[in-house]
């Protein structure tokens, strides 16, 4: 029976908070202000006894963590002292006076963890990301081989009937001609697709670890300001572009997908677990 | 009424007819499920292959799952067809989180896919609940896990545990998964990966992924599941359909309808572009 009640109660906040997509109420106005005062109560009680009981106040008073004696009387009690004191002096921004103080601590806090983050982070996001873009271009075990071939098939089609209908104006006034242009520039992608497979199964060429290298100098090369975008640096930017449009095609798709995914749970939880209209 | 006037009406939608249309292209699969093919891809199986080589009842899988309910639809599927793979071959099981709003879905998660396949805690699975600190933690636990967690979620201690005996550091944990809908990831991938070389791989939610391909792609991660397509796909290989690959008949038809809107609304923006540029040109 609670287990009913709490469900339904959670059916209504969820309803009530769908409802602002027909237009702002006071159902959603309570659901929101629900949430917030909830989770800043929820994050204020998890924070006090995972973060301030057992770093600061247990050790300080309690003498005991687990199987080891910290507290007062072992005299490592300054070893949650100093840093919760600290944590303290943060909230001396409070109090226009003495505000400067919150800058030590803020100062060893980012000073503690640029320390330990540097490395770490140099190490995973550009050396490590350096390193895997000095690709072999040939004579490798390509998983992405043939979505990627056929991938560059469609552009050589795409550039193919661009450069026939737009530039060539093949078949302006006549489509029958205009039609005929088009079907031979897709002959020619597929020609390019059956040829590039051909390439890559015989490990000629890996066109995934071209196209890549190609699109990581093409990406740096559009962000590059030093120089005027034009001739080959232009050129390489161009490219750069298309990847980057390519990237935030990709990364809208996702989020799409992500924000789907959470209406998708809640019609989940109202259909299957409140009303059980579904398995 | 000419085509024109048309698509003119089509621009003036009101946007709520639009998230009519969601709701129902959502919902209808439900009722009527699609059954569409899920095809799986390689970070996905990659993922599959270091679980299915992992030895049965030996060193643990250790999974740390981290997120809130804000990303539950996505990630929770993820852990549990992940879990039931490990359970379903005996693999025992460490979870821990880093989220403090994890411990409970974690917990939820862990349980639910233990009492699945009767599993035993102590001897199967443990569960070391929540430490505060991302990196601190993470970096701790290559050093020794005991450092970080004395005791388990329920206050036994570790040295008590029989799953736990001899398990030190990260030397003895051939993988770490972590599900997360924030920067944890990246953590794992900064503190676990680069000092102490450790394989991981991770579940992260649909925004998120792409952000993490240049990981895979560099061989820090050795595997990759984005968002609910992701479960979807683990759940295929473990031939255990549930939430995942429930949603992924309603996450097409959306997607094909957002195809179409941005079709429909580019087409009618361009006509109705050139009528305007038509009409002030005189």
């Amino acid at each position: 029976m609670a287990e009913l009640f709490w469900t339904t109660v959670g059916a209504i906040l969820t309803l009530s908070i769908y409802s602002f997509l027909y237009k702002d109420n006071p159902f959603y106005k309570f659901a929101e202000h629900l949430v917030v005062g909830v989770s800043a109560g929820y994050y204020l009680v998890i924070y006090y006894w995972n973060y301030i009981d057992p770093n600061v106040a247990t050790p300080i008073f309690l003498l005991r963590v687990g199987d080891e004696s910290i507290g007062f009387m072992s005299g490592q009690w300054w070893m949650a002292f100093i840093p919760g004191l600290l944590g303290i002096l943060l909230y001396a921004r409070f109090f226009p006076k003495i505000a400067w103080v919150g800058r030590w601590p803020l100062g060893i806090y980012v000073g503690g963890y640029a320390g330990l983050g540097i490395s770490p982070v140099m190490q995973a996001r550009v050396i490590r990301q350096l390193g895997a873009n000095g690709l072999p271009l040939a004579g490798v075990d390509d998983p992405m081989a043939g979505m990627t071939n056929f991938a560059l098939g469609i552009v050589i089609f795409a550039v193919t009937t661009y450069l026939f209908v737009v530039k060539r104006s093949i078949g302006a006034g006549n489509k029958i001609a205009r039609v005929g242009a088009i079907v031979l520039a897709a002959v020619i992608g597929y020609a390019g697709y059956v040829v590039l497979t051909l390439l890559s199964n015989a490990g000629v060429v890996s066109m995934t670890n071209i196209l890549l290298v190609i699109g990581l100098l093409g990406t740096l090369s559009y962000f590059f300001f030093s120089m005027r975008h034009r001739g080959i640096l232009g050129g390489l930017a161009r490219i750069g572009i298309i990847f980057l449009m390519v990237g935030f095609g990709a990364s809208f798709g996702y989020t799409v997908m992500s924000r789907i995914s959470l209406l998708i749970g809640r019609v989940g939880f109202l259909l299957h677990d409140w009303l059980h209209l579904v398995d | 009424m000419d085509g024109r006037s048309l698509f003119d009406k089509i621009l003036k939608i009101d946007r709520r007819w639009i998230f009519l249309l969601v709701g129902i292209a959502v919902v209808i699969p439900f009722f009527l499920p699609l059954g569409l093919p899920v095809v799986v891809t390689p970070p996905v199986q990659s993922l599959f292959d270091e679980v299915d080589r992992l030895p049965p009842n030996s060193q643990p899988l250790l999974m740390s799952i981290d997120y809130a309910p804000a990303t539950l639809p996505e990630l929770e599927p993820m852990s549990l067809a992940i879990l039931r793979h490990a359970f379903e071959r005996d693999v025992n099981v460490a979870v821990m989180t880093l989220h403090p709003a994890g411990y409970g879905l974690a917990e939820r998660a862990l349980l639910q896919a233990a009492e699945e396949y009767g599993m035993v805690y102590g001897e199967d699975y443990v569960f070391l609940g929540f430490q505060p600190g991302v990196s601190a933690v993470i970096l701790s636990l290559g050093v020794n896990i005991r450092n970080v967690f004395p005791e388990d979620a329920y206050g036994t201690s570790l040295s008590q545990i029989p799953m736990m005996e001899g398990i030190r550091n990260f030397d003895d944990v051939p993988l770490a998964v972590t599900l997360a809908g924030w920067s944890a990831a990246e953590a794992w991938i900064y503190y676990a990966v680069e000092p102490y070389g450790q394989r991981v791989a991770a579940g992260v939610t649909a925004v998120m992924a792409t952000d993490y391909y240049p990981y895979l792609g560099a061989g820090q991660l050795v595997g990759l599941l984005g968002g609910m397509r992701g479960a979807a796909e683990y759940e295929a290989l473990i031939e255990h359909p549930d939430q995942g690959w429930r949603g992924m008949d309603s996450q097409s038809i959306i997607h094909m309808l957002i195809i179409l809107l941005i079709v429909v609304g580019n087409v009618a923006y361009f006509v109705t572009g050139r009528k305007k540029k038509l009409v002030s040109q005189g």
